[in-house]
């Protein structure tokens, strides 16, 4: 632990650590490794910022769902270089009220800390020092609050889906023919079809959309109920499709033992189109008259024309 | 962000604040529509009931309609009870939708009036 650290409460989950925290009333960072790494902010023992490569942050929300164009969003980068915080440069700017930001940073921090639950923690540690976040929801969300919603939404996933952690891998595939017919699908669903192709998981549709994890996994599983999507993931169908020069089989089997390697006969050269230097004319003239003769008899193979 | 008797409020939980004058309203809550989270609440909350069923609600009657082959997008449902109208009206917003959830007084309420009311809530909720 270094000198930047503060020395952890004891706490046999990460719940119970974010607890243990909100009650010292801390500020600082708790970065967690694992596979569900991210980091998550404290400022007075309110959480008000979950960063984690598991779910689309708050600035990607906004570029992704078009509420601000790259354009805005870097003259407010450029803005906040100096000492206003992000935020207030970004209220500043008027692209984004205050409402919709505290919604948007709210809707963040659970989504993130989804993610993150998704899978078991390996460890982590506390930062007090850490800088507080460019973007971080005002006063912030009590841990208790938190967990109370994180652990409702596994179960919630887990009744309509399945295990949580599974359908998160899930690569979703349309089905073939989509809806009842004459159904209409609602427009947010239309976007979801269109991200679906077979590859994407939950998680890829969500930073496509701009989106959080959660609902898209939800509308997930409302769209597998009105069979709009595949209700298993299909297993590869035959090997991949080779690429390799195609040749007409041969009749005779291959011979068992080794295979000579090929050696190099001299063949006879095809009719020279010219006389190329140093070319034995003699040889030319005689074939050529053999040609001559040989063409009106009808039982020969007809040669090339020259023009 | 403000400040109210020194505590820290969000800017959603002021503009709930002052809906609770409207005729006839005694509780309104503003929750993601896909996932049911509860953002902000004013008044009686107890009346509104639990942020996912709301959702849940919300997404079943938006599936119902399609299946049924309903054009356009859900702006609004009423259900009424004995004593209450319960209003959901989604709000306008770019990249995700949000419900505006308000319960009201049936005894003392114009429910023509409340409806425009509430649309109008949720036009200035996020601006």
């Amino acid at each position: 632990m270094t000198d930047r650290q503060v020395a952890d409460p004891p706490a046999r989950n990460l719940p119970a650590l974010l607890q243990a925290l909100s009650a010292q009333g801390f500020t600082g960072s708790v970065r967690v490794h694992g596979p569900s790494a991210g980091s998550l902010h404290l400022r007075e023992g309110l959480v008000t910022e979950v960063r984690t490569p598991g779910a689309p942050s708050t600035e990607a929300r906004l570029l992704r769902s078009r509420r601000i164009s790259e354009e805005h969003w870097n003259r407010v980068c450029a803005a906040a270089h100096g000492e206003r915080s992000l935020s207030a440069a970004l209220l500043g700017a008027g692209q984004v009220s205050a409402a919709e930001l505290a919604v948007l940073c709210a809707d963040t921090i659970h989504d993130g800390a989804f993610a993150m639950a998704l899978t078991k923690p390996e460890g982590w540690e506390t930062d007090a020092t850490a800088p507080p976040p460019g973007i971080g929801a005002v006063p912030g969300i009590d841990p208790g609050s938190l967990t109370e919603v994180v652990t409702a939404r596994l179960a919630l996933l887990t009744r309509q889906w399945g295990p949580p952690a599974a359908f998160a891998r899930t690569r979703i595939v349309p089905a073939s023919r989509p809806g009842a017919p004459g159904s209409r699908v609602p427009p947010r669903y239309q976007d979801i079809l269109l991200s679906v192709d077979g590859r994407r998981t939950p998680r890829d549709i969500a930073f496509m959309l701009g989106r959080g994890v959660y609902a898209v996994m939800l509308d997930l599983a409302r769209m597998k109920a009105l069979q709009l999507l595949q209700s298993e993931t299909p297993e590869p169908v035959g090997p991949a499709v080779s690429v390799a020069p195609r040749s007409a089989p041969t009749a005779t089997a291959p011979p068992a033992g080794p295979v000579p390697l090929p050696r190099r006969t001299p063949a006879v050269a095809a009719a020279p189109t010219g006389t190329p230097p140093g070319a034995n004319t003699s040889l030319l003239r005689e074939l050529r008259g053999l040609w001559s003769t040989a063409a009106p008899g009808g039982d020969q193979e007809p040669g090339p024309t020259r023009t | 962000m403000s400040e109210a008797e020194g505590k820290q409020v969000n800017a959603v939980e002021v503009a709930l604040a002052g809906m609770l004058g409207s005729p006839g309203l005694v509780g309104v809550a503003l929750l993601d529509g896909t996932t049911g989270l509860l953002h902000a609440s004013a008044g009686q909350t107890g009346a509104i009931g639990p942020g996912a069923d709301l959702a849940d609600l919300a997404a079943l009657v938006t599936d119902r309609l399609g299946t049924a082959g309903a054009e356009g997008e859900l702006e609004s449902f009423v259900v009424t009870t004995t004593h209450w109208h319960h209003v959901m009206q989604a709000v306008p917003q770019r990249g995700g939708g949000l419900l505006l959830c308000a319960v009201l007084d049936r005894a003392s309420t114009n429910l023509a009036l409340a409806l425009r009311d509430m649309a109008e809530h949720a036009r200035l909720v996020l601006a």
